[in-house]
């Protein structure tokens, strides 16, 4: 059973350092309230991934695909609901490219992290 | 506008490149063992999240198969194989990765093996071993192994097209976000 540790704390730190900067560069004339809204919401999507999708996926493939799908629309829509005016369009792209790019690195540094901590 | 459409599409195409570059087979399709320092915890390492497919011991003296439980540690959530007595062992997954010559090179281990040491000369013994509550514990396996009468290192025939269980998920969630964020972005332009 997974448990909030210092790997999870670690995981999501490094998610919110990778996908901070690509929201606010995406909403640069408001990226203050934008900077807030990701933290939030990619907080609460990165638990939800970690913790609850896989209790209702049966694979490692569909927990991927449902929890991936849903950080990425989820997360668009805060970011477009935050938005000034709302703009969901623009939360869907700054959703997905700071998704893709985490969930990028994540493939990079996951087997490096694991060669070190064993 | 125009800059930060060229400096996003220099992103992607960059991310891109060095994913799509990169060897799978070292990064996804792999067994990594390790005796936890002064114990007799296994850690095993298959190349994704834990609990993914079920991972068997094999005691390599005595033949005994058991399956490990869905107990998950670590940064990377590898299984947890606690309370193991000394002796060399076999773990694999149940169902094997699969491979794509291109790419792998037709070789994809189906276990990977390690000798648990005896600790007791680091004042940690055998018998006082105690599983983590959370840790079901092994239970025994009786099915057929995957490498039952064929070599390690000989398991890959061209079958689904994937040679690391990382790949093919990897490739959906990457495709999804492209997807998504070229849409959107055409979506920008063709409204201005």
């Amino acid at each position: 059973m997974r448990s909030v540790d210092a790997g999870y704390l670690l995981a999501l730190g490094v998610t919110l350092v990778l996908e901070l900067p690509v929201v606010m560069l995406l909403f640069r004339s408001q990226w203050k309230r934008l900077a807030l809204s990701c933290l939030v919401a990619t907080a609460m999507t990165h638990w939800l991934m970690h913790f609850i999708v896989p209790l209702i996926t049966s694979s490692y493939l569909s927990y991927l695909i449902v929890g991936e799908s849903f950080a990425t629309f989820g997360e668009g829509l805060a970011y477009g609901v935050a938005a000034e005016p709302t703009n969901f369009i623009r939360g869907l792209m700054a959703s997905a490219l700071a998704n893709g790019l985490s969930y990028g690195v994540g493939l990079f540094v996951s087997p490096l992290w694991q060669s070190l901590y064993s | 506008m125009r800059r930060l459409f060229f400096f996003l599409a220099w992103m992607v195409g960059t991310f891109a490149n060095t994913y799509w570059a990169r060897a799978d087979c070292d990064d996804g399709a792999y067994y990594r063992l390790y005796q936890k320092e002064n114990s007799y915890t296994v850690e095993v390492c298959v190349g994704t999240d834990c609990p993914f497919r079920p991972v068997v011991r094999q005691n390599v003296e005595t033949d005994e198969l058991v399956q490990l439980s869905s107990f998950c540690d670590g940064p990377d959530g590898c299984y947890q194989d606690e309370c193991v007595a000394p002796g060399t062992y076999r773990y694999g997954l149940t169902q094997p990765f699969t491979c794509d010559e291109a790419v792998c090179d037709g070789e994809i281990d189906y276990y990977a093996e390690i000798t648990v040491a005896d600790q007791t000369a680091n004042g940690v013994e055998f018998d006082e071993c105690e599983l983590n509550p959370d840790n079901s514990g092994v239970v025994h396996y009786n099915q057929p192994l995957p490498w039952e009468g064929k070599e390690n290192g000989e398991s890959c025939q061209v079958d689904n097209g994937a040679c690391s269980v990382v790949t093919p998920g990897a490739m959906s969630v990457l495709s999804l976000n492209g997807l998504v964020f070229l849409i959107s972005l055409l979506m920008i332009y063709w409204r201005r």
